[in-house]
């Protein structure tokens, strides 16, 4: 679900940047990427040739914790899902399949069964137990844990060990966008035995961590790097790694990624800030993979007391903004305009009937007739719209100053408030810090490969990213459709209906889905081109290039 | 001696109980909310609110919250840094090293080269001199992260001689790494020490009582030694001593263009984050090195100049 990424650039910013083009956005347009491109990116890179002794991995800053609770940024996600395994397994594809519950299913809508897989153990040599799992997942949900995971594990109202090897989870209502989240940070295991000693140093440098997956932890200096090496007894063969150490290393500053990159001295990395693309594209020794990617870009109304109250604003501002030349601008490209709200590579299951909806929608349109006329249907023109950013977050500026242009060519008297990178991050989590606000902008994802993760966190009432206190009963109707659905055909016509309410009534405004972006060494590959990176083990692929 | 010791020992308490009072009050003040950081920009339930706002004090008014933090610190403990999960004490002593070897070999290349420069420039009249004088003058005007850009293209893209992140492993490897830092740490100061230098040697060198021994047929070297360096060296030292000890701000910039593991890099995150603790124990190791640096400056003064005495004129 949710998650709000805060590429958190430091102050220095622009020091080595010169290097690479301060700000150095592309200015000739790029060829933008066809939808049927898109929708085919592959993956995986290709698999690799044969092992290699380790590799340097970047991250954009340094992981915080490895305590999966806590867990919800681009670094702790990437470190946990390399050292530990999840109920579920999501698959590079998106979709779900056995993972340390090497069975699971419905008794009844309201009661899931998981079968542990027999023969796991985690990095001390103890045995996964049923204990194991009622411990992890009883952590997620109790809030002394200060973690993120306990609102989307809502339903569970217990969980009870069920037999040596089996585990029930009882819910207060059906629920078949658990298995979802089963497969997501907040289903992967950990040692009960080991994070009860450590307590609440756990998932620190201090207290370290004790997982499952086919990495384990060898040493973490905070700041410095993070080593992880292979666990000779991983209970998947299919997963054994290829690479006997990875150096994950903080890298904040773009343009020293970059210079880094063409060194050699980093290996490869997810991209999540893409101010150097150009520069990238010119690294003779690495090379840019695309892939599906659960992101999207969006403009975010603040309230809807003010002029985005209007869906008629909205739409107008929607049909104002040049998503052509802002994908030139921020992905060379390659992104799309959102024809459904969500990324087209969190299509986990049905795919067929979500490529079928997203074939049928419309191309977003520039128009700005109709725009001005929306506005003066509403009688906003002369408004005042007030635009959140901070030019210390690259992305984040030149979507505001996008917006700025297609709200003050329709009409409305748009102007923004810039804020320190910093406090930028206060829009999300401080009503005050909003007032006087009327919108920002933010790049953000679901957990597991379904349209609906991402959509509930923001349109459900209770959704944890639902800032404005948007309720629209329909919608709310369709997601719960959705979530109950035991078919996933029937799931899927039903989170079709939900998106194509949130294209109707924008409570927030999708800007361009992007692809994801894998750089890599030439002399590497087999690492994943997907989002699932994110959640599963797949950097365990990484090897010997051809 | 003693007496110097102890007024400067006084003055540097008093020096840290003011600025930890004013970094205390400034981070206080400054918008930015560390529940952000913990949350990741997450609406968080009010129980998880509040859970997080009690673990870390962030409900205190400011004097109850410098208390205990003065408290905790008068008893070795700095505290624990909310960014990155640790004790505070525990992150000093891992960053301090690199920031502590990138600072000591910055003040070597300085001071070796700075001096250098100055002393054949001024001796040197002609090609040697101008190719100096036009050297420094570049320098001076160059900040250090404009450098690390240079240099970083040069020599660790182009020529792959350094390289450009990290700090290394082992005495060898982290002198490697810091090496492209320094430099690019040290363009500035060195070419102002540099400029001084010369300046300085130049005036004494015309002096009466150098031409004097000259025209006596004292040796060169001598002369160099005991009428020109000796009366050019307070100048000298007052400049170097002023570069050395900015050196410790300016090492942040530096050390975030390299990714390098440091003191300077961490102030500056923890600033953003609003970790309080890490700002406070880092600004304060900052003040310290401040004051031992030109409490140092002082003493020498008094080395080289019998005219001034510790104790008196020089505090």
């Amino acid at each position: 679900m949710r998650i709000t990424t805060m590429k958190l650039v430091a102050l220095a910013t622009c020091t080595t940047a010169l290097l690479a083009g301060c700000g150095g956005r592309p200015e000739t347009a790029a060829t933008a990427i066809s939808d049927s491109k898109f929708l085919g990116l592959p993956s995986m890179t290709s698999a690799a040739a044969g092992p290699v002794d380790s590799a340097t991995w970047a991250l954009y800053r340094d992981p915080t914790t490895i305590d999966p609770a806590l867990a919800f940024d681009y670094p702790e996600n990437t470190v946990v899902s390399t050292l530990c395994d999840a109920l579920l397994r999501q698959q590079p594809d998106g979709s779900l399949t056995p993972g340390l519950a090497s069975e699971y299913h419905f008794d009844t809508p309201t009661s899931l069964v998981l079968k542990l897989r027999a023969g796991v153990r985690f990095w001390d040599g103890q045995p996964l137990t049923p204990a194991d799992v009622v411990f992890s997942l009883q952590r997620n949900l109790d809030t002394q844990t200060g973690g993120f995971y306990s609102t989307v594990l809502n339903r569970i109202s217990a969980i009870t060990v069920d037999g040596p090897d089996r585990v029930r989870l009882t819910l207060s209502g059906a629920d078949y966008w658990l298995p979802g989240e089963l497969s997501s940070m907040a289903g992967v295991i950990v040692e009960e035995r080991y994070a009860r000693g450590q307590g609440q140093r756990y998932g620190t440098p201090e207290g370290g961590a004790m997982c499952t997956g086919p990495y384990k932890l060898a040493e973490w200096t905070a700041g410095k790097s993070l080593k992880v090496a292979v666990n000779p007894d991983y209970w998947d063969p299919s997963l054994k790694p290829m690479t006997r150490q990875i150096d994950f290393r903080g890298v904040s500053n773009a343009a020293t990624l970059t210079t880094a990159l063409s060194t050699g001295e980093i290996s490869g990395t997810y991209l999540t800030d893409t101010s150097t693309f150009r520069e990238l594209e010119q690294i003779k020794n690495a090379q840019i993979h695309m892939g599906p990617s659960g992101e999207t870009e969006f403009l975010i109304p603040a309230n809807l007391t003010g002029v985005l109250g209007d869906v008629r604003v909205r739409k107008a501002l929607s049909l104002a903004f040049d998503r052509n030349s802002f994908s030139n601008a921020v992905y060379g490209g390659n992104a799309v305009g959102p024809r459904m709200s969500t990324n087209p590579g969190t299509w986990g299951y049905a795919k067929d009937a979500f490529t079928a909806a997203w074939n049928a929608a419309p191309e977003p349109a520039l128009d700005l007739e109709q725009a001005k006329q929306l506005i003066r249907d509403a009688g906003a023109a002369g408004k005042p719209l007030v635009i959140g950013t901070s030019t210390g977050l690259s992305t984040v500026n030149t979507a505001a100053n996008a917006w700025l242009e297609a709200a003050n060519a329709i009409g409305l008297n748009a102007s923004l408030r810039n804020v320190s990178p910093q406090n930028y991050i206060n829009f999300f989590t401080d009503a005050q810090a909003r007032e006087g606000v009327d919108a920002f902008s933010t790049t953000t994802y679901g957990d597991y490969a379904d349209p609906a993760a991402l959509i509930a966190s923001y349109t459900e009432p209770k959704g944890a990213q639902n800032y404005s206190g948007y309720d629209n009963p329909q919608l709310h109707a369709a997601l719960e459709r959705a979530r109950t659905a035991a078919d996933p055909e029937q799931r899927a016509a039903a989170t079709i209906e939900a998106d194509r309410l949130v294209m109707a009534d924008l409570p927030w405004i999708p800007m361009v889905h992007p692809a994801l972006f894998l750089i890599m060494d030439k002399k590497l590959t087999g690492a994943p081109s997907s989002f699932a990176y994110m959640q599963a083990p797949w950097l365990a692929k990484l090897g010997q290039g051809q | 001696m003693r007496r110097f010791l102890l007024r400067r020992g006084a003055l540097l308490l008093a020096t840290l109980f003011i600025a930890s009072i004013a970094i205390y009050a400034a981070m206080y003040l400054a918008p930015g909310d560390p529940i952000a950081v913990l949350t990741g920009g997450r609406q968080v339930s009010p129980e998880a609110r509040a859970i997080l706002t009690e673990r870390y004090h962030l409900a205190d008014p400011l004097p109850v919250r410098y208390w205990y933090w003065l408290t905790s610190a008068l008893h070795g403990d700095l505290g624990y840094s909310i960014g990155t999960r640790e004790d505070v004490s525990t992150l000093i002593a891992q960053r301090a090293p690199t920031t502590m070897l990138l600072v000591v070999y910055t003040s070597l290349i300085i001071v070796v080269a700075g001096i250098g420069i100055g002393i054949l420039s001024a001796l040197k009249p002609g090609l040697l001199d101008t190719a100096a004088l036009l050297t420094t003058t570049v320098l001076a005007a160059l900040p250090s992260f404009v450098a690390a850009l240079a240099l970083i293209s040069v020599f660790a893209v182009k020529l792959h001689w350094f390289p450009a992140l990290g700090d290394g492993v082992g005495f060898a490897d982290q002198i490697k790494h810091l090496t492209l830092p320094a430099v690019a740490l040290a363009c500035s100061s060195l070419a102002l020490v540099a400029r001084i230098t010369r300046t300085s040697v130049r005036t004494e060198s015309a002096r009466e009582h150098v031409q004097t021994a000259i025209s006596r047929g004292v040796p060169a070297r001598q002369i160099l030694r005991k009428h020109i360096l000796r009366n050019a060296a307070i100048p000298i030292t007052t400049v170097t001593g002023l570069a050395l000890a900015s050196l410790i701000v300016l090492v942040s910039i530096v050390e975030q263009a390299f990714n390098l593991n440091g003191l300077g890099s961490s102030l500056v995150t923890a600033a953003q984050n609003k970790d309080f603790a890490v700002v406070q124990a880092i600004s304060l190791l900052m003040v310290v090195a401040f004051v031992i640096v030109n409490s140092v400056v002082d003493f020498l003064y008094a080395l080289l100049d019998p005219r001034v005495s510790l104790g008196t004129a020089a505090v």
